[in-house]
């Protein structure tokens, strides 16, 4: 009761098109990432960034929980984009039309390989018939229920109303689709996102999502082979992994192999099957080690690599000082709060 | 597009842009606390006012109370003073007024006539009226003082030296009640007697005669 007081508005902080404030969360598995993002009139603010704690189910993120105490004065929702271990996205096909909603999840789960306990959530995004041949792709989701409730109550427990819960390579699809020119009609277009605990590899035909693949590999792969090769410490190796200032890539080559040769599979994989060659492939996420890796990509992808920042053709939304700083790493749980908050515009950014 | 793989039920925001429920309620309690509070200071100040009110009334009623009893003693000076002229009335009432009645009987008395004795008496009994018993227990009320009747009766004695001294006493005592000094106030004439005079003392001529008239007056009616 004393907690529901202390949140105490006289009238809700949404309108009919959404949550005017709302705090999002990149549950990451070595820290949390939060964004608040705030409406008013037409205006869009991106009111700050934080890193915080990681969620550890352990404790049932009572340490996260402390740390958000001070932000939820801030915002009365809350999104979470999970990054999560055995948070699972896929894109998969299946031939024919598709069946019944309970069909279709169970087709899923099969194809997936989870059984019960996961949460599935799934949406058809294409369905083409050539021929007498008929087929229909679905971007399926999967997360343990027990995760799904745990993340429900902690953020309860916080205080803050539970808005969304998404993988975080959805929240990287929906970026794409809200940053216009990110994807033309006529190309096929690929976005690597790198992160401290993760990478995601998508592949665009059109404005069509053709290819979603996770990756365990991550900067810290790259800063754990650092430690390795040159028996550094973990803070010396990320410095020397994001100064960029010693060649290091003969000493990286190899932990990044397997990982560029799934990616190179990939677009290959991609480009047979639709028959179209990806121009361009999309770098984005911290970035603090992109003076390094974009060359290396490029060698093994044999086509342009370009760093994007979605921010650079970001209209509409204003970057208060408490943002400006970290607004690149956190582009992910801003794309997910921007989704609710832009309301009606958010596909228009 | 856009991929909407939330495993949360997202918020109605139809139904979340309406006013906090918890608000609402508190809202509510402090609206219906107020509206107590309101309606009890209502209370109290109409209390106030009536106390005051009834207040103001005491004091006129106390003042009406002494304005009545100020009335009441004057009302009582009043009667006492209706008594008094009622008194006054009746006495003047009763009053024959003695000296008109002589001067009017000494003119009727002829020459030959002399008096030789006027007796004037008074008998007070209260009225034995039928009349008056009925409407004083119509009347219901204590007890009326009782009304009283005075008869009075002049006898009037002489002697009358005449050759027709019967004839002479008869006119007398005819013309008596016909006086208009006298008629108001008699009822009734007689004479009762006329007898030779007994005085008479013989060798002095003409013996005359001796009478006696009664005359009643009217009763006068007085209450103590």
């Amino acid at each position: 009761m004393s907690m529901r007081l202390q949140g105490l508005r006289w009238r809700r902080a949404a309108d009919r098109s959404g949550p005017k404030q709302l705090l999002a969360l990149e549950l990451g598995r070595s820290e949390t990432k939060a964004v608040v993002l705030s409406r008013c009139q037409n205006a869009i603010r991106w009111e700050r960034t934080e890193r915080l704690p990681r969620y550890d189910a352990a404790t049932r993120g009572a340490e996260l929980a402390d740390a958000l105490k001070h932000m939820k004065h801030q915002a009365e929702y809350a999104s979470v984009v999970s990054l999560l271990e055995r948070t699972l996205l896929r894109l998969v096909s299946f031939p024919g039309q598709p069946g019944q909603a309970e069909v279709l999840q169970h087709q899923v789960k099969q194809t997936l390989g989870v059984d019960d306990s996961y949460a599935v959530q799934l949406e058809v995004v294409t369905h083409r018939a050539t021929g007498d041949k008929a087929e229909y792709s679905v971007l399926a989701s999967a997360m343990p229920m027990d995760t799904v409730e745990a993340l429900d109550n902690f953020v309860e427990s916080v205080g803050l109303r539970p808005v969304s819960l998404v993988a975080g390579a959805v929240a990287l699809a929906n970026l794409v689709h809200a940053v216009p020119g990110a994807v033309a009609d006529d190309t096929a277009t690929g976005f690597l996102h790198v992160s401290r605990d993760f990478s995601d590899l998508l592949l665009f035909r059109g404005q069509e999502l053709a290819l979603v693949r996770q990756f365990q590999f991550s900067e810290m792969s790259i800063v754990s082979a650092l430690m390795r090769k040159m028996r550094l410490d973990q803070e010396t190796a990320e410095k020397l992994y994001q100064s960029g200032s010693f060649d290091i890539s003969g000493d990286i080559v190899p932990s990044l192999g397997p990982w560029l040769h799934q990616i190179v599979i990939s677009l290959d994989f991609c480009e047979r099957r639709y028959g179209q060659t990806v121009g361009t492939l999309y770098l984005l996420g911290e970035g603090t080690g992109w003076a390094m890796l974009e060359p290396l990509i490029a060698a093994k992808v044999a086509r342009p690599v370009v760093v994007w920042n979605p921010l650079d053709t970001l209209t509409g939304v204003e970057l208060m000082p408490k943002a400006r700083s970290d607004a690149a790493g956190c582009l992910l749980p801003f794309c997910e709060a921007f989704r609710f908050v832009g309301g009606r515009n958010s596909h228009e950014v | 597009m856009r991929y909407d793989l939330n495993f949360w039920e997202e918020p109605n925001w139809r139904r979340e842009s309406s006013v906090d429920p918890l608000f609402a309620v508190l809202v509510g309690g402090c609206l219906f606390i107020l509206l107590a509070l309101v309606l009890t200071a209502w209370l109290m100040v109409g209390l106030q006012v009536r106390k005051s009110e009834l207040g103001v009334l005491e004091l006129e009623v106390e003042e009406d109370t002494e304005a009545v009893e100020e009335v009441h003693r004057q009302m009582d000076c009043m009667r006492v003073w209706r008594e008094a002229l009622a008194e006054v009335d009746v006495r003047r009432r009763k009053r024959v007024v003695w000296s008109r009645q002589l001067n009017a009987l000494q003119s009727l008395v002829p020459d030959a006539i002399v008096l030789r004795r006027l007796s004037l008496s008074c008998t007070e009994v209260e009225e034995d009226d039928k009349k008056a018993s009925a409407a004083k227990s119509r009347s219901g009320k204590g007890k009326k003082p009782p009304t009283m009747l005075s008869n009075y009766e002049l006898r009037i004695q002489g002697v009358a030296h005449a050759t027709n001294a019967e004839a002479l006493i008869a006119t007398f005592s005819r013309v008596l009640p016909e006086h208009p000094e006298l008629a108001p106030h008699l009822d009734t004439v007689e004479l009762t007697s006329v007898t030779p005079d007994r005085k008479h003392r013989p060798g002095e001529g003409d013996p005359g005669k001796e009478f006696m008239i009664v005359c009643r007056y009217k009763p006068i009616k007085w209450s103590r």
